[in-house]
């Protein structure tokens, strides 16, 4: 058997110089560069691709583009696998590897194909009638129907490959690179416009190089194109979708045609957003089959693939050939196929009222002609023609989908049967055979009109343009034929949409089931919901639903179209952000000394925060109940630069401060610091956080790590949209800062030996500031605690950091000073019963925190309105209270609830829940914070903390929620 | 990622500062002028070099600029200038700049930011606060084929890895 | 994309925005009434159609950007009626 069987000896526009070796289950053959997969199958004679999805039939190549409903291979191994590929869009390259797909055992012997027998049980909407009872079986059943649904299988395996996303912007994007897109791209271009031309193919031309001549008419407009700078030209490149203000989704594909020979470092995809001011959709139109009996076997073939196969790609598609058509456009297909040896047995146009009725053979063998009526029945006897290739042509269906995207309407054109865009957007403008012209004069003329019309739009002149000469061609004429009926003794299914096996029965049955919505039609029969969408389905579908129902085909109308046009890679929508780039990592300036250390890390929204800094040897919970009991014997240091640093500046800053947090700032002294509670709106705790006070007229704030950008934007909101008679300006100076906390009962001692000045408590007293520089660095300090021991927060211009760091190190060794990390410091802010995230969790107040004396009663603050409320304070509100297991041994878990008895039957009452909780090393046991309604009310009261997701329940004692110094007299001397 | 030629340097160390006006953001910008000797205007999206010195705006109203380390402090020399009639605030610690140069400069920055950089569009002189991927960044046209990026110190090496390209160190 | 025109930055992509709510609240006098606050903290229309609202330019000049967007076509002008 020679290679290539099916291959011309001459002609097409592949490379018959080189020879690409592939293998199509497991099978090897031979193509060209040039060819696509499809091509290079028919090529070899492979008539037989796939399985059809529910009825498991055998099918062939039906189209030679991305309208493909039966041609979906797996191409690729391993992790670059990909299922559900249209074979008609692979261009071919050396060593490619391709499997069927939805058959078992084999493609050749398929199993499944029983279902092919059963199709009686498996009408439209089977699942909700049939395999109902017993209803104990339906799980049984519905696991294999879930085997049998879908037609490839997912890749199991991490994308390996690299997507990029480039955003760009133009004057006018045209999409389409076929006659009237390369005309409506030259006009712009010689007007002036920054011009982005894309194509989905490989070589622009569009359907022109599947006709005889190819696209030898548009090289040198392309030439031009190409030459121009101000002209970006994109093959390979799918446009999606249109979305809002111009916008264009684009799908490159950059390397996917090159197989193992692609560069690493380029990208597999690329995604393009674009912003385009004009946009001209030349989309081109996709030919449509008729409906008729068998019309799914095997080289049964679109009218425009046969003549692509034979014109571009040098194949013979059969031997043998019927062509069946209701236009004109399908005339040359006898020509194309006589000139290029194959000998053509009938040409049933359906404008004389003849139809193929029905055919035969496991790949075609041969089809019945017949007379048919008006509504498409056939009349008199059938006769049968052997044969081995049908070509069918119902029509050209404008590609309308990208024109629909923003909501484009779409009126109904009774001359070409088809649905052509109506009114839409201004930016938008459609040409060519995308709007119904489909004459190649009329196209080029018309691409040049809408190219013109977007750089008029821009205020550009368009200079005049020569329009190539074209052959005359025979005038556009159409007999719509929406089915072909069956005739009597010839059953056989009737398939509308391919992909989905959708056959004009399963309309009838769902319009006698009185779904009248098409939306629901499409729904409930599955028809152009395949990853095609049914391109080559919808139109045929709707108008069958409009005869049934008696209505015109623009009264049914069309299913919304949305984005994607065609499928798009997750990895390419992803783009390079997956992984550790989901969300840039946000480092201290300490960081690398954390890491060094061999600390661990835990996420702080982006941030990185060292957790403990475990010694060899040491587990985790050692390493930090070691520093809890370090800082609070003698020192520690902890990296606190992820907290949100806010300069406040101008004649109206304190009087700013004073609205924004619920306590009092107007007296607060220069050189002075002090707690403050930042309320929103309703009354409720946004953050908290320290005001200092660094000059007259300025002020450094600090807030908490996560709300650092929410509490920065509040501050923008009340100066720009609330109060801008305000002079105030506000800044973050989170990253000029890094920040360090020095805690314990030796601190100042720490303090002393670094600082140049007197850090006694008569120099710098509780909530005191002052400057002073430490290892040649100007530092602010803050007396402030959040560890409840005598403590201080170092603010340093970020490059200093490390070095104060090891300064600090150096002079603690004597006192055994240690670096402690976020959960040392969670253990002990916890022991203080001080309030965190978990606490200020969106639905606290202060008084709920135990902060009510912090609610100034003399001045207006935001959120003071809505806090006085009666339920604000309802004695029934969940408030902070602490607790403790009651066998003084048992963890009690964040998060559990709290209910009064452990055997109670379900609904639980829930008192409350535990907001945080930890092993106490200070006291030696568990501890936990919690709101529970009643609050202090409770105090000595047992309850139960239950997480029964967990199974876990803990008898728990409410005691007060300062469990360490409640008095606080170790922050004060 | 990058396949036209672009080189990336790491710029510094540079002495920076932020001045916000409080009131008319042009007596602000004049009194600037008169300082630097430059016409520094309210306009948005326009930055001035002179020397080692780069004002850019910031902001309305509010500029950053950049200088070569001094033997005084930036933030000190304008906090002086300015007194209570403007609000300076002290960037020298809180910024890592890089400087792209060549063909692919552009190419490079349009796969995270969606402002438009045609040089027609983002041309020596102007400078554009964006996003570059999900980290903020200031933009700055110097010349043709190169554009000077500043982000927020602690997202400089997120930025580099998100680059995924060699860059130059100063 | 949505374009929002940022008065100072120039039109650019919704995602350099948070979106920030209704901009014609008129905030009560500190001593209002309470239910005058109530509704100015809970209660929104919901028009079908021009909307005034704040976009806060978070990943730009961080301006609080008042713009007209239609909530049925996402056209949007600014409040002087120029379109983006």
């Amino acid at each position: 058997m020679s290679a290539e069987p099916f291959r011309l000896p001459s002609g097409g526009a592949i490379d018959r110089t080189r020879t690409l070796a592939f293998t199509f289950d497991g099978r090897s053959y031979t193509g060209h560069p040039g060819d696509t997969l499809a091509s290079a199958l028919l090529a070899n004679g492979v008539r037989i691709v796939g399985r059809s999805f529910k009825y498991h039939r055998p099918r062939g190549v039906f189209t030679a583009g991305p309208e493909e409903p039966n041609a979906l291979v797996r191409v690729g191994e391993g992790a670059r696998a990909e299922p559900n590929t249209r074979a008609t869009m692979v261009e071919l390259y050396d060593g490619l590897v391709a499997q069927s797909q939805n058959c078992w055992p084999s493609l050749g012997l398929d199993i499944w194909a029983l279902n092919n027998l059963l199709a009686p049980l498996f009408p439209a909407g089977f699942y909700y009638k049939t395999f109902m009872a017993p209803a104990r079986a339906w799980p049984a059943y519905e696991r294999i129907i879930r085997r049998a649904a879908g037609i490839g299988a997912h890749v199991p395996h991490a994308d390996p490959d690299r997507y990029e996303r480039r955003f760009a912007h133009c004057d006018v994007l045209v999409v389409g690179g076929g006659a009237a897109g390369i005309m409506a791209a030259t006009a712009a271009a010689r007007a002036g416009a920054d011009v982005m031309l894309i194509d989905e193919r490989d070589t622009l031309g569009g359907h022109l190089r599947g006709e005889r001549g190819g696209a030898e008419i548009l090289l040198p407009y392309l030439r031009e194109l190409a030459a121009d700078k101000n002209v970006r030209l994109l093959p390979r490149t799918t446009a999606f979708g249109v979305y809002d203000h111009g916008t264009v989704a684009l799908a490159e594909r950059v390397t996917d045609h090159l197989g193992a020979a692609a560069t690493p470092s380029l990208p597999r995809q690329r995604l393009w957003m674009v912003r385009a001011r004009e946009i001209v959709i030349a989309a081109g139109a996709i030919e449509r089959p008729l409906v008729f009996a068998g019309n799914d076997r095997p080289t049964v073939m679109l009218a425009s693939a046969v003549r692509t196969y034979i014109n571009r790609f040098a194949v013979l598609p059969g031997r043998r050939a019927v062509v069946f058509t209701n236009n004109s456009d399908a005339a040359c297909t006898a020509r194309d196929l006589t000139a290029a040896g194959v000998e053509v047995a009938a040409v049933v146009d359906a404008r004389a009222g003849q139809a193929v009725v029905a055919t035969t053979g496991r790949s075609l063998r041969a089809v019945a002609i017949s007379s048919i009526d008006d509504a498409g029945r056939p009349i008199d006897a059938s006769r049968w023609i052997d044969c081995d290739l049908l070509a069918v042509s119902g029509g050209l269906t404008p590609s309308v989908h990208l024109h629909s995207h923003t909501g484009g309407k779409l009126t109904w054109e009774e001359t070409i049967a088809a649905f052509v865009p109506g009114t839409g957007a201004a930016n938008i403008r459609v040409c060519g055979a995308a709007r119904g012209v489909f004459p190649l004069a009329d196209s080029l003329s018309d691409g040049v009109r809408a190219g013109g019309v977007a750089a008029q739009a821009l205020g550009l002149k368009p200079p005049a343009l020569d329009l190539p000469a074209c052959a005359p061609e025979e005038p556009w004429s159409i007999r719509p034929l929406w089915e072909v009926k069956s005739a009597r003794n010839m059953r056989g299914k009737r398939f509308v949409d391919l992909q989905d096996d959708v056959t004009a029965d399963d309309l009838e049955l769902a319009v006698r089931e009185n779904y009248r919505s098409i939306e629901h039609v499409k729904r409930y029969t599955t028809l152009g919901m395949g990853t095609d969408q049914g391109k080559t389905a919808n139109l045929n579908g709707l108008a069958i639903v409009a005869q049934r129902r008696a209505e015109t085909i623009a009264t049914v109308g069309t299913t919304t179209f949305r984005s994607p046009y065609t499928p798009v890679a997750l990895g390419a929508l992803a783009g390079p952000e997956t992984g550790k780039y989901f969300e840039p990592i946000r480092r201290t300036p300490l960081h690398d000394w954390h890491a060094a250390q061999g600390a661990t890390f835990v996420e702080a929204g982006q941030w990185l925060r060292p957790r403990a800094y475990p010694r060899p040897g040491e587990s985790f919970n050692a390493a930090w109940r070691r520093e809890v009991l370090s800082v609070r014997g003698t020192a520690g240091i902890c990296d606190v630069s992820t907290l949100g640093k806010i300069d406040v500046q101008g004649p109206d800053a304190t009087a700013f401060l004073e609205r924004v947090y619920c306590n009092g700032f107007a007296r607060l002294p220069v050189g002075h610091g002090r707690y403050g509670l930042m309320l929103r709106e309703d009354g409720i705790v946004l953050d908290d956080g320290t005001v200092t006070r660094i000059g007259e007229r300025q002020y450094f704030l600090t807030t908490t790590t996560s709300n650092a950008g929410r509490a920065l934007a509040h501050l923008e909101y009340l100066l720009q949209a609330v109060w801008p008679e305000l002079k105030v300006r506000v800044a973050s100076v989170t990253d000029q800062y890094g920040q360090i906390a020095l805690a314990g009962p030796r601190s100042r001692d720490v303090l002393g030996k670094v600082a140049d000045i007197a850090v006694d408590s008569a120099a710098l007293s509780f909530l005191g500031s002052a400057v002073t520089t430490i290892a040649g660095a100007r530092v602010r300090l803050l007396r402030v605690s959040y560890s409840g021991e005598l403590a201080y927060e170092i603010a340093i211009p970020a490059g200093h950091t490390v070095a104060v760091w090891e300064a600090l190190l150096v002079a603690g060794q004597e006192f055994g000073l240690a670096p402690y990390g976020a959960e040392a410091m969670a253990a002990m802010r916890i022991e203080k019963g001080h309030a965190a995230g978990a606490e200020i969790n969106g639905q606290t107040t202060p008084a709920d925190l135990g902060l009510a004396r912090l609610v100034s009663t003399k001045k207006y603050f935001v959120g003071r309105r809505l806090l006085e409320r009666p339920a604000m304070a309802d004695a029934a509100r969940p408030t902070l209270i602490g607790l403790t297991p009651v066998d003084g041994v048992t963890p009690i878990p964040a998060g559990a609830q709290l209910i009064a008895d452990a055997r109670a039957k379900p609904p639980v009452k829930m008192l409350g829940h535990v907001t945080s909780a930890t092993f106490s090393p200070t006291l030696g046991r568990p501890i936990a914070l919690a709101l529970l309604t009643g609050g202090m009310a409770r105090i000595d009261e047992t309850l139960v903390a239950a997480s029964p997701l967990d199974g876990v329940s803990v008898a728990a004692r409410v005691v007060h929620p300062v469990f360490y110094d409640p008095a606080g007299e170790r922050l004060h001397d | 990622m990058i396949d036209t030629p672009v080189r990336i340097t790491a710029r510094g160390p540079l002495d920076i500062a932020q001045v916000a006006a409080f009131g008319d953001p042009a007596q602000t910008a004049a009194r600037l002028s008169k300082h630097f000797r430059l016409t520094i205007t309210p306009a948005p999206n326009r930055a001035i070099v002179a020397g080692d010195l780069t004002v850019l705006w910031h902001g309305p109203g509010q500029w950053l600029i950049a200088r070569a380390p001094a033997a005084t402090q930036l933030a000190d020399d304008l906090a002086e200038l300015f007194g209570e009639d403007a609000a300076v605030v002290d960037f020298s610690h809180a910024r890592a700049a890089l400087r792209f140069e060549g063909d692919g400069a552009r190419d490079v920055l349009a796969t995270g930011t969606s402002i438009d950089l045609r040089p027609a569009h983002f041309s020596p002189g102007a400078c554009a606060l964006t996003a570059l991927g999900k980290i903020d960044a200031l933009l700055h046209a110097v010349a043709p084929e190169t554009i000077d990026v500043y982000v927020a110190r602690s997202y400089a090496q997120a930025f580099v890895e998100w680059l995924d390209a060699p860059v130059i160190s100063s | 994309m949505l374009l929002i025109p940022c008065p100072h930055c120039g039109p650019r992509s919704h995602i350099e925005f948070t979106y920030a709510g209704d901009a014609t609240l008129r905030r009560p006098a500190d001593d209002a009434p309470l239910a005058e606050w109530a509704d100015y903290v809970y209660l929104r229309d919901n028009p079908h159609g021009p909307h005034r609202e704040y976009w806060h330019h978070v990943h730009g000049c961080r301006a609080y950007v008042t713009v007209e967007r239609d909530t049925a076509t996402h056209a949007i002008v600014t409040p002087g009626g120029e379109a983006s």
